[in-house]
Formats: C-alpha cells, sequence, structure tokens
C-alpha cells in the first residue's frame, strides 16, 4: 500500500465496498459467453450462407467455400467458449475465490488460456 | 465509380448492426457494476491475465495497425516482419518482467502518476498534459482513417463516418468505462482475427501457396528482396526494400521507439493495471506477445499477396493505395457473408483503436489533473461523472483533431512522430529514474521538458524545411534517438546539482526496492520468466526462419 493520501483515498473507497465487490466486478457478466453467442449465430448464418452461395461466388474466392469454412471454425470457436464458460461458471469461480485459493483440483478450464480464477 | 466500393447487401449490413448493439450492449451491462471511480477507471484491479493480455494486443491493433503493416508488407515485403519480432515482443517481455514491478506494486493508478510519487508534481503536471495532448491527437488518428475506408468501401462522406464511430465509442465507454473498453476489446481481437484469417488463406490458396507466393513476389517490383527479414540491411550497402541498416532497425526501431511505446503509453499499460493481482499483471504483456508473434501472418501476408494479386498497387490511382491493400484485397474475394464480416473486423479495430486512447484519457485527465490540481477531495461518485464527462468531451475533441489528421497524406508517418515527441524522452525519464535512486525530482522534471522540446523542434525544423531528412520515418527515428539522448543528458547534469528526495520516500519505485515479493504461481506454466523467455525464442527462431 502506497503511503500517497490521493492514491490511498482510492483504494480505502474500493475496499469499502466489501470483497464480494470486487469479486462480482471481476467476472462482470461473463465475456465467454458473449464471444461464444457472438461467433455461434454469425458462424450459423455464413454455413447457411456457404451452402447456398452459387458457383459464381465461390469461384470469386479462388473457389473456396470461404462463407461455409469461415462458419464452421467460428462455430468450433463459439462451441469452445460455451464450453469453457458452462463447464466452470462464473457461481463458481467466485465460492473458489472465497474459499481462498486453497483448492488444489484441476484448473482444466483456464489451462490454455493462462486463466486462473483463483486469488493469489 | 472508385473500384473499391464493396458490393455490399442486407445481410453484410445484418453483421455489422449485430456486432453495434452487442458493443452497446456491453457498454450497458458494464455500467451496473461500476460503483466506484477504482471500478470506472481500471475496472476495479480486478481483470483475469487472459482478458488483459489480449485487451492489451487489441488495444494496438487500430486502424494504422491493420491497414498499416499490410501496406508495408506490399511496399517492403517480409522485412516488415521486424516491426513485430524486433520492434516489438522485446519490448513486451521487459515491460512485464522489469517495470512491472514498479507500476503495479506502487498501486498506481496511471503512468503519469508514477512520475509524481517518483519525482515531483511539476514533472506530473507536465507528462499528464502532453499525454491528455497525445492520446487525443492518436484518437484522431484512429477516427480519420476510419472514416477514410467507410467512405472507400461504402461511400459514406467522411463527416458522416468520424460522426458516427464518435458516437459509438463515446457511448460504450462514458457507459461502462474502463471495463466495457476492455471487454470490446477482447471481443474486436477476435473479430479482426475471425475477418482476416480466411482473406489471408483464400489469398494464399490463390497464388498457390507460400512457395508460389515467393515466386510470383520474385517477379514482382520488389524481387527476391523483399523475401528477407535481415538478409541486405548491412550499414553502406542496404539492399533489403526497407532501406534501413540493421543497426538502425535494432537500435531506432527495436529500441528507442518500441520500448517507449510499449513501456510508457498509459493507453497499453492501462489494461495491465486492471489486473487482478500482481502475477496476473505482470503475465497481461506477456500474454499478449503470444497472438503478437503470429499476428504478421494475417496482417503482413495480405499486403504481400495485394502486391501480386492487384494490378497496380502503390501506382498513381488514388484507389491503390498501398493504404488500400486489405479494402481491394476483400473487394476481390470476399463473398457477401464474409464481407460483412471482414466490414465488421476493420470497424472494431478502428474502434479499438479509438477507444483505447479516450479511455486513457479520461483517467489522465481525471485523475492526474482534475483531482489532484483542481478539485480535490470531492465524494468518488464526483470522479466517476466527471470521468463519463471527460469521455465524452474527448470524443469531441478527436472529432477536431480527426481534421487536422486529414491534412496528413501519410498517417503512418504523422504517428511516428507523434511517438517520438511524447514517448521517447518518456521512455528515457522511466529507465533512468527506476534505476539510479540518486536521480532528482528536478531532473525528472528538466529532462522531459529537454527531450520534448528537442524531438519537437526537429520535427517542426523538419516540416518547415530548415532540416533535411531521408524520409518522414528517418526523421521520427532520429527525432526519438536525439530526445531520448537529450533527455539523459540533461537528466544526469541535473541531478548532479540538485538535491535528490530522501530513499525512503522511494519505497515501492525505484529497482531493488519494489513491494512485491516474487507472486506465487499455481502452475509451471505461469511463470512470467518462463512465458517471458519462451516468446523471446520464438521471435528469435521465426526471425532466423525468414532471415
Amino acid at each position: 500500500m502506497s503511503d500517497d493520501p490521493l492514491v490511498q483515498r482510492t483504494e480505502s473507497t474500493a475496499a469499502e465496498e466489501g470483497g464480494v465487490r470486487v469479486a462480482q466486478a471481476a467476472n462482470l457478466f461473463d465475456l465467454r459467453r458473449i464471444i461464444g453467442g457472438v461467433f455461434g449465430v454469425w458462424g450459423v448464418l455464413l454455413v447457411i450462407l456457404g451452402l447456398l452461395d452459387s458457383e459464381e461466388e465461390i469461384a470469386k474466392a479462388a473457389d473456396v467455400n470461404i462463407n461455409l469454412w469461415t462458419g464452421l471454425g467460428m462455430l468450433v470457436v463459439s462451441a469452445f467458449f460455451l464450453i469453457w464458460a458452462f463447464t466452470r461458471p462464473l457461481g463458481e469461480e467466485l465460492a473458489e475465490s472465497e474459499e481462498g485459493g486453497g483448492g488444489t483440483g484441476p484448473d482444466v478450464a483456464g489451462a490454455d488460456r493462462g486463466d486462473d480464477p483463483r486469488p493469489e | 465509380m472508385n473500384d473499391v466500393r464493396l458490393d455490399t447487401n442486407f445481410i453484410d449490413y445484418a453483421i455489422l448492426v449485430t456486432y453495434f448493439v452487442v458493443v452497446l450492449g456491453v457498454g450497458f451491462a458494464a455500467k451496473r457494476y461500476i460503483r466506484t471511480s477504482l471500478d470506472f477507471f481500471l475496472s476495479g484491479r480486478s481483470l483475469p491475465a487472459w482478458i488483459t493480455g489480449l485487451a492489451f494486443i487489441s488495444a494496438n491493433l487500430g486502424a494504422i495497425e491493420v491497414l498499416g503493416m499490410a501496406a508495408n508488407g506490399a511496399q517492403y515485403g517480409v522485412a516488415t516482419v521486424n516491426y513485430y519480432w524486433i520492434g516489438a515482443i522485446p519490448a513486451m517481455v521487459f515491460l512485464g518482467l522489469v517495470m512491472m514491478p514498479f507500476y503495479y506494486g506502487s498501486k498506481v493508478r496511471s503512468v503519469p502518476e508514477y512520475l509524481r510519487l517518483r519525482f515531483n508534481n511539476s514533472s506530473h503536471i507536465f507528462n499528464s498534459v502532453t499525454f491528455a495532448l497525445a492520446t487525443i491527437l492518436i484518437a484522431g488518428v484512429n477516427l480519420y482513417a476510419l472514416a477514410l475506408v467507410l467512405q472507400l468501401m461504402l461511400g459514406w462522406p467522411i463527416i458522416v463516418g468520424i460522426i458516427v464511430a464518435a458516437f459509438i465509442v463515446a457511448g460504450y465507454i462514458s457507459l461502462g468505462g474502463l471495463s466495457s473498453a476492455i471487454y470490446n476489446e477482447v471481443l474486436q481481437f477476435f473479430v479482426i482475427v475471425g475477418a482476416l484469417l480466411p482473406l489471408t488463406i483464400v489469398g494464399l490458396v490463390d497464388v498457390g501457396g507460400w512457395n508460389g507466393l515467393k515466386e510470383k513476389i520474385g517477379g514482382s517490383p520488389i524481387g527476391e528482396a523483399g523475401l528477407h527479414a535481415l538478409q541486405g540491411t548491412n550499414p553502406g550497402d542496404v539492399t533489403n526494400p526497407i532501406g534501413s541498416s540493421w543497426i538502425g532497425i535494432v537500435f531506432g526501431l527495436g529500441f528507442v521507439l518500441a520500448f517507449g511505446y510499449w513501456t510508457t503509453n498509459f493507453a497499453e499499460v492501462q489494461r495491465a493495471l486492471s489486473a487482478k493481482d500482481f502475477s496476473a499483471a505482470q503475465r497481461t504483456p506477456l500474454i499478449g506477445a503470444i497472438p503478437k508473434l503470429f499476428l504478421p501472418f494475417i496482417l503482413i501476408l495480405p499486403g504481400m499477396i495485394a502486391l501480386v494479386v492487384i494490378p497496380g498497387l502503390g501506382g498513381d490511382a488514388e484507389s491503390k493505395q498501398y493504404n488500400n491493400a486489405i479494402p481491394l484485397l476483400v473487394d476481390h474475394y470476399l463473398p457477401n457473408g464474409m464481407l460483412g464480416i471482414a466490414l465488421t473486423g476493420l470497424m472494431a479495430s478502428f474502434m479499438a483503436g479509438v477507444a483505447a486512447n479516450v479511455s486513457a484519457f479520461n483517467t489522465v485527465v481525471t485523475t492526474d489533473i482534475v483531482e489532484p490540481y483542481l478539485k480535490r477531495d470531492q465524494p468518488d461518485a464526483w470522479y466517476v461523472r466527471f470521468g463519463r464527462i471527460a469521455t465524452i468531451v474527448g470524443i469531441f475533441v478527436s472529432i477536431g483533431t480527426a481534421l487536422i489528421a486529414s491534412t496528413y497524406d501519410n498517417l503512418m508517418n504523422y504517428l511516428q512522430a507523434l511517438f517520438s515527441i511524447f514517448n521517447a524522452p518518456l521512455f528515457a525519464t522511466f529507465i533512468i529514474g527506476m534505476f539510479w535512486k540518486r536521480m532528482t525530482p528536478a531532473a525528472g522534471l528538466w529532462g522531459l521538458i529537454a527531450g520534448t522540446i528537442t524531438a519537437a523542434g526537429l520535427f517542426v525544423g523538419y516540416k518547415a524545411g530548415w532540416i533535411s531528412f531521408g524520409s518522414d520515418l528517418d526523421e521520427s527515428m532520429w527525432g526519438a534517438g536525439s530526445a531520448f539522448v537529450v533527455d539523459a543528458i540533461v537528466t544526469v547534469i541535473v541531478t548532479l546539482v540538485t538535491t535528490p528526495k530522501p530513499i525512503s520516500d522511494l519505497q515501492g519505485l525505484v529497482y531493488g526496492m519494489a513491494n512485491v515479493k516474487a507472486p506465487r504461481v499455481d502452475h509451471w506454466w505461469q511463470s512470467p520468466k518462463l512465458m517471458g523467455f519462451s516468446v523471446l525464442a520464438g521471435a528469435a527462431i521465426l526471425t532466423i526462419l525468414l532471415w
């Protein structure tokens, strides 16, 4: 903690709001679901367009059905984020945070993103 | 008629509109959680590392980066990768491993605030004011670039494009503060990749893969020399299209410009300061460095592909400027649907550039200028309200600075000149101040002033024709270099004749006295040192592969 009065003031206002508040703000609302949702909707749209695209449109993109492939790619990304979000929902992470980070369970969801929901 | 105008239909617009709705929705959702000024300006210091890391990289992925790097790819070829693997990665690793203990450990809320604690109020005021000015000028550059592309691709008048984009950004930042800026930046990152990756793949398939591209580049204006990162950059015998020797690349670009930008630009550092703990703050630039390793493949490659598939690129025709490489490629290949995604990706990228600067601006104006000097001891909610107003005012001023930017024909060079004036001297002051306990508060102020005046003077002298340089870029490299050197010399001289701060006042601020212990890491792969050195090794290997 700094000795500086201005810095201290902000810090103490934040502290008064309580630890749970900090935990809530940590997650705001789940960004993983938003990314998963947006890419899911776009993915479905692009796959449908890809299946309906004319020869001419496919020829334009160097004979790659790019709508179809990008659509499928987006669905994979969407599935990744949604599975991550639903296997480790915010409520669970908050509960773990409050336990104080003593848990040693496998950190499956955060593993490949470098994310660790437990506090230091 | 210009030939970049996209053949958009309602599906493309539907994709774009969905995106705008989600972005504003994020703003509204974030607003519900804003209670204190710390929430508004630093997201309550609560975000996980993967979010701040991706926001860190996305804040830099603005218009100039996306259009400019593709343009450089078409103009200089493979050597453009030096902007990434030499000109960014080492600086990002340095920020994470060496500087973050002082930034995060001292609990400062902004980069200028570090100067207030380490030196004195006058150096703090000087830096806060110049920084606020710089962010507004840079936000203006991004707004203008956005409007240019909207005009080119959709035929919207410039001023309409500027105002629409300004309203959306002002909307979500004044609602949700930094959280909403950061959350949208992460979303933007995925949308930008989702737009550029398919474009690159289609282009590569079309030119016959990497080998086909190499063959075709060999027969293009940049020729065989355009296929190497560093070959042909020996001093005195530069044959590489980048036109600079390896000494210039390593010291000018890799050291002064890159370190100055990545380690002291608050628009970047703010993302790390909002992380939930010290370990996450340290990992922010390191996690950001991982996508940075691979971004050249979707930013520079499209430029090189455009060079061989778009006839007349870089020629005299207005619509065939290098800057239009990506829009031209989008128009050339993408069918409706993907076209909407690409358009959304470009809009997302430009808004990220504006938002990063505006969210840094509102923080500095509120916590560094108004709170300490103009309106002390107001209730916390007053500062949140002021931050919201500062956001809206900032956006309006950047509409004005967008019009200044519109008088420059090369935006990338304008931006580099701004960095040389604002970031290069600041980097010298920081690096000396962090490592030399004796450095005095007076030296902090006078070093900064001298460095800033030097770079600004060279810039004005060059523009007025009193001093000549090889090119605009050459001017900013010299400007940055001399600002750094002058700042360092003045700092040392002033330090020797003035009184230093008592050592007890420097706790947490200087090397050897950091407030943080080595953070506990739960998993071996979270070790910041391991991450940092792995990314550096990755950059070295990629550079050697494309030597």
